[in-house]
């Protein structure tokens, strides 16, 4: 299947400066990213918050410079370019946003700032264009009258709706979803991820979904990635593996945090194992993970562990797999 | 719960967010106060030509300082002109005079403001001092030379007057620019294929628009009165024209002897001033809540 | 004086309890009712849930036990009886302190819920000095234990940082230190772990679990998270518009869920 996006060794760093000292810091959020998303293969990508999850999904989209490497689109790049340049790629490449409250313009109607896309990128007449948005509304599960609202008129639910519509007007190839699920109430939850999912099978659609929350997974990927400290630390193709199979220490971390599903599933477990420690090591040579790791070696820290294949369709980077 | 869901009903019953501010300035007894004064202002100045008494310019020597009378509602002046037709057609000049000074400061000051706060780095370094400067002179004198400078007219007075202060609007633009810069809808319009020109205008400069408008309302006040002041200092509009601050001029020798004089175009500005600055604070606090 | 009290059958395992409770907030417009005729127990050293969505009314209990909810809210019937005393009938004078004395509470955004000018350790110490009077010094070795006792390392460095230096799961437990220091019969966790990842939820979830173990507190945890109900609660009320619909022990709840509502969130879950 033919590459859809593509990431070659980006990397983003934020400069930070003390109040004080004048001294500038350096925080790097992605550390070195390469990753390749086939179409039609969606991608589930999975971190703590302060991984570099959501930073490396706005650069796929071209919404945020890299500091080095950079984001493909089709073999084309999308980091360095003007947004007048970026306008004619936009059509394929959207993004659906985390925060649905303060993601609308509160002086347009939501119809107005759906129909704000469709102007952008085609020639319509008004009337095409009011039907076109009608017609995702009625897509996402919401009535075509929701157009005349103002954003602050929705709930939560629908707001979040009204936000997947945006991005899924004009039928975009690739959409990096950041979160969609993760500030709406529980009970809505499954609703927007069904929905995502449909969506994704009747438009034929690729995402990148970017979430803290490994229960999401299986709803709308085929594969997981998992992040941390701005590096993918496992890669799962869960076609041909089953998500139990990960073998990293920090996969295994996040799944045995997930809470139980019934009361009398929940394990016994210890949370003393989990050393507590935000601390991310400063040395280039060495598994960013070991001051966390349960089965850290002496080689952990003084050597980086690279992605390597373990299985088909399955990539860890850790040494003592 | 019933309660909640049917205020929901009636919520989304009427969508329109202007209807919602309007009704919230209705609310605030000064701000109706104020607004229908300005309203009244404004169709006195529309009407002046209809409702006046008499010509504001003709002058009558024979009827010189007269009192009330039913062809002279206020009186006459010390060239037996009608007080009350001065007054009408001054509330026209007031007006139009305050609206150009107005209209050129936010011609230069909105464009540099939002260009400053928008692009920021170096641009807005640069464009900052440039309003420092401004700022640390006095305004005031500032237009003051200008005006004297030039030819003294009215012209002259609002160029004068809107070279100098657009400065502090700029910068409250400015301000509101890199506020609005930072909200999450501006990825959204990035991502929605906007450029930047587009970003500015439909986006920043719309959500902006409120308060520049509250700015704007409250700023005409002051205008009015700094506009008085150059012509009675014969800077701005020239004699005979019927003009508040020239009426107080004029009448200024007579003060001891005919104190109504100065009392009438006192009492216009005082009034226009109050009743713009009103109605500024309404709408400050419409769009605040 | 006498306050009354809801001594008699079963009392002294109650910390919290709630008879009837219903309080309405007050428009220009309109009055809401937010809570309407609830009844709720959270008994010593038991985890009892309070389940809705998003505007159920379950943050506004929360406010009502504290005695903080907002100046537009009426308290039309109802009582609430904390650690055995009747707290909406007892004298504006003494409340807040009999309430802060028996009471603590943390909320969703810990990183907002501290003073952002004061370090850990100067807001720990002041909660110590405000329940009892002892030297800086003392108070200083009882806020280091609170530390310690929510399995924060290397507690003496963390009481000269300042909240943002922090990460939203150490501001967290820093809450819950601040919230236990006076040993208190209850504590509510208002989203204590929604604003959290999920390894940091885990560590909360079992600070709170291993704090009720030890010091038999209650814990009153509002979520709208049902994995978070299923993982450590042993009561759940499941609240929706103001009503409590459903309540019940964990297991049958889960298991065999009555009202609609309930059944409709259970199918729910991811």
């Amino acid at each position: 299947m033919e590459v859809l996006a593509e990431t070659l060794n980006i990397r983003k760093t934020y400069e930070k400066q003390n109040l004080f000292t004048k001294k500038r810091e350096q925080v790097s959020a992605v550390n070195g990213v390469s990753l390749k998303i086939r179409k039609g293969c969606s991608v589930g990508l999975i971190g703590e918050s302060g991984s570099g999850k959501s930073t490396l999904g706005r650069m796929m989209v071209g919404l945020e410079t890299p500091t080095e490497g950079q984001a493909l689109f089709r073999g084309q790049s999308i980091s360095y370019i003007s947004l007048r340049k970026m306008r004619p790629l936009r059509r394929n490449i959207q993004m659906i946003f985390q925060n649905s409250s303060s993601i609308f313009d509160t002086s347009y109607t939501v119809g107005e700032s759906i129909a704000e896309v469709i102007k952008n990128s085609e020639k319509v007449s008004k009337k095409e264009c009011l039907e076109k948005v009608e017609t995702i509304l009625e897509q996402v599960g919401l009535d075509a009258l929701y157009a005349q609202r103002y954003p602050k008129e929705l709930s939560g639910g629908q707001r979040q709706r009204a936000n997947i519509a945006r991005a899924l007007v004009l039928h975009p190839e690739f959409v990096v979803c950041d979160e969609p699920v993760s500030s709406l109430d529980y009970s809505l939850r499954k609703q927007i991820l069904t929905l995502l999912n449909d969506l994704r099978n009747k438009f034929g659609l690729t995402y990148l979904f970017i979430t803290h929350d490994l229960n999401c997974v299986p709803y709308v990927c085929d594969i997981m990635a998992i992040m941390y400290a701005g590096k993918i630390v496992e890669q799962i193709d869960l076609k041909k593996n089953s998500m139990q199979n990960a073998l990293h220490p920090y996969t295994s971390l996040l799944f045995s945090c997930i809470p139980a599903k019934m009361p009398a599933e929940r394990k016994k477990c210890t949370m003393e194992s989990i050393i507590d420690t935000t601390v991310i090591p400063d040395s280039k040579y060495c598994c960013r993970f070991f001051p966390r790791c349960p089965c850290c070696t002496e080689r952990c820290t003084n050597e980086e562990p690279l992605l390597k294949e373990v299985a088909s369709g399955h990539f860890v980077a850790c040494h003592i797999v | 719960m019933q309660v909640k869901i049917q205020a929901v009903k009636r919520s989304n019953a009427r969508f329109c967010s202007s209807h919602g501010i309007i009704n919230r300035i209705l609310t605030q007894k000064a701000a109706v106060f104020g607004f229908v004064i300005v309203a009244l202002i404004i169709i006195i100045a529309i009407t002046a030509s209809v409702i006046a008494p008499n010509d504001p310019l003709k002058v009558n020597m024979s009827m010189r300082l007269k009192g009330l009378s039913s062809l002279y509602w206020l009186g006459t002046d010390n060239l037996g002109r009608c007080i009350a037709s001065r007054l009408i057609w001054g509330a026209r000049m007031s007006l139009i005079y305050s609206m150009c000074v107005l209209g050129l400061m936010m011609a230069i000051g909105i464009p540099i403001g939002l260009l400053s706060g928008y692009a920021g780095g170096r641009i807005d370094t640069f464009i900052m001092r440039i309003i420092d400067i401004f700022l640390s002179l006095p305004t005031f004198l500032m237009a003051l030379a200008i005006s004297g400078m030039l030819e003294p007219s009215v012209k002259n007075m609002i160029i004068a007057m809107a070279s100098v202060w657009w400065a502090p609007y700029a910068r409250i633009i400015r301000g509101m620019a890199m506020q609005t810069k930072q909200q999450d809808f501006m990825l959204a319009a990035k991502a929605a294929a906007c450029t930047h020109t587009q970003i500015i205008f439909r986006h920043i400069l719309r959500n902006i628009a409120p308060p520049i408008i509250v700015m704007a309302t409250l700023e005409i006040g002051s205008i009015i009165l700094a506009i008085a002041s150059f012509s009675f200092i014969g800077l701005g509009a020239q004699p005979p024209t019927p003009e508040w601050g020239i009426m107080l001029s004029d009448s200024k020798e007579f003060m001891q002897t005919q104190p109504q004089l100065m009392v009438y175009p006192g009492i216009a500005i005082i009034v226009t001033v109050m009743a713009f600055n009103l109605l500024g604070e309404g709408l400050k606090n419409a769009i605040q809540n | 004086m006498q306050y009354k009290t809801n001594q008699g059958v079963q009392s002294e395992n109650k910390a919290l309890e709630i008879r009837s409770l219903s309080l309405d907030y007050i428009m220009p417009d309109q009055s809401i009712h937010a809570v309407v005729d609830l009844n709720l127990v959270a008994r010593t050293g038991k985890i009892t849930a309070l389940v809705g969505e998003s505007g159920s009314g379950k943050s506004t209990v929360a406010l009502a036990v504290m005695g903080i909810q907002d100046k537009n809210a009426v308290i039309p019937g109802g009582e609430i009886y904390l650690a055995g005393t009747d707290i909406l009938s007892m004298p504006k004078k003494g409340l807040r302190s009999y309430i802060s004395n028996h009471a603590g509470i943390i909320f969703q955004d810990p990183i907002d819920s501290l003073n952002p000018l004061l370090t850990v350790g100067e807001q720990l110490v002041e909660a110590v000095l405000i329940h009892e009077k002892i030297t800086k010094k003392q108070a200083f070795t009882i806020a280091l234990n609170q530390l310690l006792a929510v399995s924060l390392p290397q507690p003496e460095e963390l009481m000269k940082k300042y909240p943002f230096m922090l990460s939203g799961g150490m501001c967290q437990r820093v809450m819950i230190a601040i919230a236990s220091v006076f040993r208190p019969a209850l504590l509510i966790a208002d989203e204590p772990t929604t604003a959290l990842d999920v390894t940091v939820q885990a560590q909360i979830l079992h600070q709170l679990d291993s704090m009720r173990k030890r010091e038999g507190t209650a814990i009153l945890l509002i979520t709208h998270d049902l994995g978070v109900v299923a993982e450590i609660a042993d009561d759940v009320c499941v609240m929706k518009d103001g009503y409590i619909v459903e309540s019940g022990t964990v297991e049958d709840i889960f298991s065999n869920p009555q009202h609609r509502y309930t059944c409709q969130l259970l199918a729910a879950a991811l």
